[in-house]
């Protein structure tokens, strides 16, 4: 692990998405104490009003906050992120390891389920769960982890196998040890890797897709804000006050622009063939 | 070498520069050229049409050679059954395919359509005239047996028609020739009229409803516009119909109906000329006013916006809470925020009905009083506040800004407010069913008191989706149906009135003014109140 985190502090992109997501996580958390106001209080004075000293980022149709808003929209962002991700990944974990170690018909019923959910476009099987169990945030990460499954199981499933056939987990198998303590003990530490980058990517896919959902309304509910949300509300309002689509527009991108770079940076440190 | 490339840039950029200095001068000259142009154009459009009214006939050379009026829409149609549909989208698409019996005309005065003539035999007994030689676009002449149809398929239950309430009264209706029909009424019944005028009183060929077993997806009428296709979340065509009993009319040779739900996809096609004609919220009109092709026509409607609340439900039950709920919200603040100042305080009978309507601004149900509404509160038990659900159309932005605007407001009176936003099939389905403590909407009040009061607040009317049901508003508003003196219903509808927004099972907003942008070569046409899409005399001109 130190290795690792040695060989990051070389790898000066991968320190910028790591510092910009660390950026984006401290916004989240510290939200209450650095947003100058409340995020959903009006200001009827101040509607639709620039960039200012008052208002960093200028203000909405309802006279709120813009700063304080994006603010408060990482929180969204982030707890959706990890809530959905940390769905997706644990499923994905736990389907790719039954599948891949025990093949058969536990990884035939596994993979057809899978090649199932992998036949819809991700947003519209977000959508369409979405709308059955009702808009509102907890749903949206319901949705979003749900469709990130099929992704980790196959690359869990993938590396299983992989590893299986290795010669220390059968010299394991073949002195006794219990099904269970060899995957957690001997496979489980070698597919962390991936999964690891995965987990990183997944996660601006899944912020990626809130924002989506908000945008089209099934995301939070106003006047909660969120990025997606934001823009959506701004889009009636992108020529008269261009800069209530624009911050948020930036942070999303930004975000997912981290989130990417450090996977990227995150694929290679791990990448065993990569390893000079 | 070096140097000469940097010369040669830098060159360049100063050329550049040059380049959009000089276009800009270009286009403002262009611009003041355009207005002194289009004022020509004005004048020339004033002098064709009393040439047109002089030689009747010979609209000529200042007509376009293409003909088709295309219009941005906001919202798709959800069906076209002149019968069921309420939505505008649906009814601005039907009401050009269909007629009735009697229309509205440019005052609001009734005014013959297919009938030629009406007379009111007795307190109880109509005799309509129909007009001859009037052709359904499938070829088949219109008599008085299509009129008996349709009320009767208005007034099956089966049909579920939404016009069926307006008709409960009628009790026979008899053919008495080819061309004339007479309804007989169980009471006497003041809108009676007024409602053969409405939208949803269209007379349909029967053999077209039999063989597609309803008309939502096909439209056969006589009006002036024949249905060519719709095709679901892209356009709705109509085309002239040439055989228009009218002669000369409509001068349009179609109509486009393309749907852009997106308001800044609406502004940019109106912008460009690819559209002729669409609606556009208060917000954008600063846009497009200094734009010398575009033209903007702003009216107060028919319509209010309004916060339903559930009657039926816990706590809502309680008059008491609703007036709190009333008295929370300043109506003022939410005309500046939501409509930025373009659209007047209403009742439930808004204020461009005329003299229907009561002057709102001084009822005490208005009056934005916070320590009332708390004293009101805690007398009903809920001094504590409780939470509740506002469920708001998300396609509609001025309803999710109320929706927003009002979870402010009853913050302040305690009440924790959680807004639910819906899709449009889904907000309907939630409006019929009551799902929720509260919704935001809009209602067209219609073109008599009877539909704002009867229709929507009596125990019994069609659209009494909040379960109110009052005794004494219920008497008021049976009375104004059956009092034949004009002085005497106006009276009653006003202490009507009075009672609704002391019981507050609604709270009526604003009544919203609608602006129209349209392109100048537009030529003759003016939205009403009561009828923003009358394209009869409308043409494009060069």
């Amino acid at each position: 692990m130190k290795e690792i985190t040695d060989r990051l502090r070389k790898d000066k992109i991968g320190m910028a998405g790591l510092i910009g997501v660390l950026f984006i996580i401290l916004l989240a958390f510290l939200a209450p104490v650095i947003a100058p106001y409340n995020p959903t209080e009006m200001f009827n004075q101040h509607r639709l009003e620039r960039p200012s000293t008052q208002f960093w980022l200028g203000t909405d149709e309802f006279g709120r906050d813009i700063l304080s808003r994006i603010i408060y929209g990482a929180q969204v962002s982030i707890m959706v992120g990890l809530i959905a991700v940390g769905i997706g990944a644990t499923f994905g974990f736990i389907f790719g390891l039954l599948a891949g170690f025990f093949k058969g018909w536990v990884d035939n019923t596994i993979m057809r389920i899978m090649d199932v959910l992998f036949a819809f476009p991700d947003l519209l099987l977000a959508l369409a769960i979405v709308a059955v169990l009702g808009p509102n945030l907890r749903n949206t990460m319901i949705a979003i982890g749900i469709v990130t499954i099929p992704v980790f199981t196959r690359l869990v499933r993938a590396s299983v196998i992989a590893v299986k056939e290795m010669d220390f987990v059968l010299s394991a198998e073949s002195i006794g040890i219990k099904t269970p303590r060899i995957i957690l003990r001997h496979i489980t530490p070698y597919i962390l890797a991936p999964f690891l980058v995965q987990i990183t990517l997944a996660l601006s896919i899944a912020i990626l897709a809130e924002a989506a959902l908000s945008f089209l309304g099934l995301g939070i509910q106003p006047p909660h804000p969120s990025w997606g949300s934001m823009l959506s509300d701004a889009r009636g309002y992108m020529e008269l006050a261009p800069w209530i689509a624009i911050f948020p527009a930036l942070f999303i991108i930004l975000t997912i622009f981290c989130f990417n770079l450090l996977g990227d940076s995150l694929r290679d440190l791990l990448d065993p063939k990569l390893k000079s | 070498m070096k140097f000469k490339v940097l010369f040669i840039l830098a060159l360049f950029i100063c050329m550049l520069f040059l380049a959009g200095c000089g276009g800009n001068n270009a286009v403002s000259t262009n611009g003041e050229d355009d207005i002194s142009n289009s004022d020509n154009n004005a004048v020339g459009n004033d002098s064709e049409e009393s040439n047109n009214e002089n030689n009747n006939g010979t609209t000529g050379e200042n007509m376009a050679a293409e003909q088709t009026l295309l219009i941005a829409a906001d919202q798709d149609p959800s069906g076209l059954d002149p019968h069921k549909v309420t939505a505008h989208s649906s009814i601005r698409i039907t009401g050009k395919v269909y007629e009735g019996l009697l229309q509205f005309d440019d005052d609001m005065e009734l005014a013959p359509q297919l009938a030629e003539s009406w007379e009111q035999v007795d307190d109880t007994t109509y005799i309509f005239k129909l007009r001859e030689g009037v052709k359904f676009h499938n070829g088949r002449e219109m008599t008085a047996e299509d009129v008996k149809y349709s009320f009767d398929r208005i007034k099956d239950p089966e049909t579920a028609s939404i016009g069926a309430s307006y008709f409960t009264s009628v009790e026979d209706i008899e053919i008495l020739g080819d061309y004339e029909i007479q309804f007989h009424l169980s009471d006497a019944y003041a809108p009676f009229l007024s409602y053969i005028a409405h939208s949803s009183a269209a007379i349909v060929p029967q053999e077209v409803v039999e063989e597609h077993g309803d008309l939502n997806q096909e439209a056969v009428g006589t009006g002036p516009f024949v249905f060519e296709e719709m095709v679901p979340d892209t356009h709705v065509i109509l085309s002239k119909n040439e055989d228009y009993y009218i002669e000369g009319q409509p001068k349009l040779d179609g109509l486009k109906y393309l749907t852009m739900i997106d308001e800044s996809s609406r502004i940019a096609a109106v912008r460009t000329g690819q559209i002729h004609l669409t609606t556009v919220s208060p917000e954008s009109v600063s846009l497009l006013e200094a734009n010398v092709e575009l033209e903007i026509i702003n009216y107060y409607t028919l319509d209010y916006n309004y916060l339903g609340i559930n009657t039926e439900r816990e706590p809502f039950n309680d008059e008491r809470v609703r007036q709190a709920i009333s008295l929370a919200v300043d109506r003022n603040e939410l005309i500046n925020t939501v409509m930025g100042g373009d659209a007047q305080l209403t009742g439930p009978v808004p204020p461009s009905l005329g003299n229907w309507s009561i002057d709102v601004s001084q009822h005490e149900m208005y009056e934005h009083n916070i320590e009332k509404a708390k004293e009101l509160l805690e007398e009903a038990g809920f001094g504590d506040g409780f939470e509740a659900e506002i469920g708001v159309p998300g396609t509609y932005r001025d309803r999710v800004a109320d929706g927003q605007m009002i979870q402010q407001m009853l913050a302040q009176i305690g009440i924790d407010v959680t807004i639910v936003q819906l899709e449009w099939g889904d907000y309907i389905d939630a409006w019929n069913e009551g799902r929720y403590d509260m919704l935001t909407g809009r209602n067209g009040a219609g073109t008599d008191p009877d539909r704002s009061l009867n229709f929507f607040f009596h125990t019994e009317g069609s659209a009494n989706v909040w379960g109110f049901s009052d005794e004494e508003f219920d008497e008021l508003a049976e009375k104004g149906r059956f009092e034949v003196d004009q002085g005497t219903r106006e009276q009653t509808y006003f202490d009507a009135q009075d009672r609704l927004l002391t019981q507050a099972p609604n709270l009526f907003l604003y009544n919203p003014q609608n602006y129209i942008v349209i392109s100048k070569n537009v030529s003759d046409y003016m939205p009403l109140p009561h009828s923003s899409e009358r394209f009869h005399d409308t043409y494009l001109s060069e």
